[in-house]
């Protein structure tokens, strides 16, 4: 082969290959930036559509409080067909058959409040046919942190002291009590100043719709695929930092616990933490550090501690899974909250272990035939 | 000066933008990637093998013991047909048998041999044997497919025909979760098999996987996003694609099970989406007014299973963790198999066509509660 005609061969190749390789990166360009302007789009108009959450409906604005139960709500078929909400004249959930004196209250959030189930469905209502005479009151709110749980019961209960208080927590609730915004909306927030536990943002400013939209806003830009890539850099992963968060804020949360524990104990009542364990805690994870903590918190102030996560994980898958609403319905979604099934679960099982303790069952009266710990569940719901 | 700077201003703002796209596309891919990478290859879930007219066909003579968990056991005759007892071709003297044709539902994905609608049957109308000719995954032009090729070799007198809402959404593909099937259409007036034979297919299998990573693309999110995305607008865009198809089908069938001496009736499975009024009840109200209209019998279990008190519905399908092998949860529990048994066995005694076929039962046996064994 001579020279020359190798130099043409060699340049032919050469621009074979850059030819080949201009074909291949403007295909994958153009993938890219078709990909990435759909990104774009989807993005935008979700940012444009974005609007100011409303309150739930059962609920009203506090100045305190961010929001409580509105007082005597009817909401028919509220959770979906057949299924009411009712609060009654203090804005509690309703609990059929329960008197004007309580002798055991609930709080918590919505795993208290029983989101997505009837009036007679809520644990805490079911625990009432658990012990012979007992009258409870569900102070559960929906979406509470722990913070707003125990600021509701410390501003709501002072003229009726129960004989029993369950102070509910969830991983969910222990996370709000670390935030001063609930999507946007300003929620009270506890820090301790000179040694004491104050709530540093009362009265709260009312979120105006401007910047309950921006946070919506702000939202849907995390649907950005840069922002999801982002995000699983330890640095700037949301999970990483709603723990930092948490673990940041422990100390107020133990204070609070403390007062807690003080107020109930001036007022006669006997005070019982209870973890609620949600889908998040069927199996083990960062979470069970938190629960931890709690225990060792309760041991402290020699406040009984029941946590249900041992129970719930020992449950078969099947009968696990049906404790949880796994559903979405057509007036919301309340999927992973407590079904009909999962609430008289929690009920049984708290039932039993409060009666397993001395001081709270003698405080809470004989239990009743087992047969009548909890009313049976016909509108119990498959999702 | 001042145009050139706005053209200027404009150019840098495209590319900025170009780039943008580009940077959040890469992004896009990059995580799609990740997904498709973390994509444990699931194979062969559907013990099947390669089959040129079906797509495939379960593997013949399995003894699975524990296969869905413990005691839960898999075992298949010679053609890959579900048993729960040795079957022979023939059929001795005075009894009678019933082919259960359908999808996972009918073949009892998650229980074990004897635990599945098409076994308990048996419990239900004594003198009744029943042969399982489901297949899991097969959607209605599969299982009519298999009924016609291989249904004569076993005689019967009684063909009950299962099938669930997606079977018909089955008919509208030519691979379902990575195994490539035939797809029938009509010409002509007459139904013509494509895609036939059926592409082989590994048995090791991502393909399905990535295709529903790559269906969540943001492209595809945003073309879906222009276009109605409701159930009734699926269901719809189904339906007028394979319903003349599947209205055929059933017709053909009533031909072949008249040639064969047989009584055929469709039998629609009611899924747990179907416990409460949905879109899915349009498609019921056609079948419905088809099976009046060309007297074909059909048993339709979704008005019973919603007269199923709520609490008790959740103990009649397989929840999502209850058992850990692909593809099991959602269909029928062991109870949820006994109950559409007990179901159909009331429904078939209805049917004034089969009088002639079923064997005669003591009635007491029929008034029979819930009770089943091993559930």
């Amino acid at each position: 082969m001579t020279g020359p005609r190798r130099q043409r061969d060699r340049g032919m190749l050469r621009r074979v290959l850059i030819g080949t390789a201009i074909v291949v990166t403007a295909t994958v360009g153009t993938i890219f930036v078709l990909e990435g302007a759909a990104s774009l789009g989807i993005v935008a108009l979700d940012v444009l559509r974005a609007h100011a959450p409303a309150l739930r409906p059962s609920t009203r604005a506090d100045s305190v409080l961010a929001w409580v139960g509105k007082a005597n709500y009817r909401g028919a078929n509220a959770f979906g067909r057949g299924i009411d909400v009712s609060t009654d004249s203090a804005g509690r959930r309703f609990t059929p058959g329960a008197g004007p004196n309580a002798s055991l209250v609930c709080s918590g959030d919505s795993y208290v409040f029983g989101l997505g189930v009837d009036d007679a469905h809520p644990w805490c209502a079911q625990l009432q046919h658990s012990f012979t005479g007992l009258s409870v009151s569900n102070l559960g709110q929906l979406d509470y942190g722990a913070d707003q749980s125990f600021l509701l019961y410390e501003r709501d209960t002072v003229l009726g002291a129960p004989r029993v208080h369950l102070f509910a927590i969830t991983a969910s609730s222990v996370e709000r009590a670390a935030t001063r915004q609930a999507v946007g909306r300003e929620k009270p927030f506890l820090a301790v100043n000179q040694g004491r536990l104050t709530v540093v943002n009362a009265p709260l400013d009312r979120s105006s719709t401007t910047s309950l939209r921006l946070a919506a806003m702000w939202r849907a830009l995390d649907e950005l695929q840069l922002m999801r890539l982002l995000r699983q850099q330890p640095r700037f992963s949301r999970a990483a930092a709603t723990r930092a968060q948490v673990n940041d804020h422990w100390p107020v949360f133990t204070r609070m616990l403390g007062e807690l524990a003080a107020l109930d104990s001036s007022r006669g009542t006997a005070l019982a933490l209870v973890y609620l364990p949600s889908s998040r805690d069927r199996r083990k994870s960062g979470l069970d550090a938190w629960r931890d903590t709690l225990a060792a918190d309760a041991a402290r102030l020699h406040v009984p501690f029941i946590d249900l996560t041992p129970e719930l994980r020992g449950l078969r898958p099947d009968s696990a899974d049906i404790a949880f609403i796994t559903s979405p319905t057509d007036v919301g979604p309340f999927v992973g909250q407590y079904s009909d099934v999962g609430q008289t679960w929690v009920a049984r099982t708290l039932a039993a272990r409060l009666a397993a303790t001395p001081d709270l069952a003698a405080r809470l009266g004989s239990a009743s035939h087992p047969s009548n710990q909890a009313p049976p569940h016909p509108a119990a719901r498959s999702r | 000066m001042g145009r050139t700077l706005l053209l200027r201003a404009l150019a840098i703002i495209v590319v900025l933008g170009v780039l943008l796209a580009g940077a959040e596309g890469a992004a896009s891919v990059w995580l799609m990637t990740q997904e498709i990478r973390a994509i444990r290859p699931t194979e062969n879930f559907r013990q099947a093998q390669y089959d040129t007219l079906l797509g495939w066909i379960g593997l013949p003579n399995l003894r699975i013991a524990n296969n869905y968990g413990p005691g839960i056991h898999l075992a298949t005759n010679a053609d890959g047909m579900r048993i729960h007892k040795p079957v022979t071709a023939e059929l001795a003297p005075g009894t009678r048998r019933a082919i259960c044709s359908g999808d996972s539902f009918a073949f009892g994905s998650g229980v074990a041999d004897d635990q599945t609608m098409c076994a308990y049957l048996e419990e239900q109308v004594p003198g009744l044997e029943t042969l399982n000719m489901a297949q899991r995954g097969f959607g209605i032009d599969q299982a009519y497919l298999w009924y016609k090729r291989d249904g004569a070799r076993y005689p019967h007198q009684l063909h009950l025909f299962a099938f669930i809402w997606n079977d018909f959404e089955r008919m509208a593909l030519t691979s379902f979760t990575g195994y490539s099937k035939p797809m029938l259409k009509l010409r002509d007036g007459r139904l013509l098999t494509t895609n036939m034979p059926v592409p082989r297919w590994s048995g090791t299998t991502k393909a399905y996987e990535i295709q529903n990573v790559l269906a969540r693309s943001r492209l595809f999110a945003l073309v879906r996003r222009a276009g109605d995305q409701s159930d009734e607008a699926k269901l719809r865009r189904t339906d007028t694609q394979v319903w003349s198809v599947a209205e055929s089908v059933f017709t053909d069938l009533a031909r072949l099970n008249a040639e064969r001496h047989s009584q055929l009736v469709l039998v629609y499975l009611p899924t747990l989406t179907e416990a409460e009024a949905g879109p899915y009840d349009q498609r019921r109200r056609t079948l419905e007014a088809f099976s009046k209209r060309t007297g074909i019998a059909l048993v339709d279990l979704t008005p019973d299973l919603r007269a199923v008190p709520r609490d008790s519905l959740d103990w009649l399908f397989i929840t999502a963790n209850q058992i850990p092998v692909h593809g099991s949860s959602g269909h029928y529990s062991p109870r949820g198999n006994h109950w559409a048994a007990e179901r159909l066995a009331v429904h078939l005694r209805e049917l004034p066509a089969l009088s002639a076929v079923l064997p005669p039962t003591d009635a007491t046996h029929l008034a029979g509660g819930a009770s089943g064994r091993n559930r």
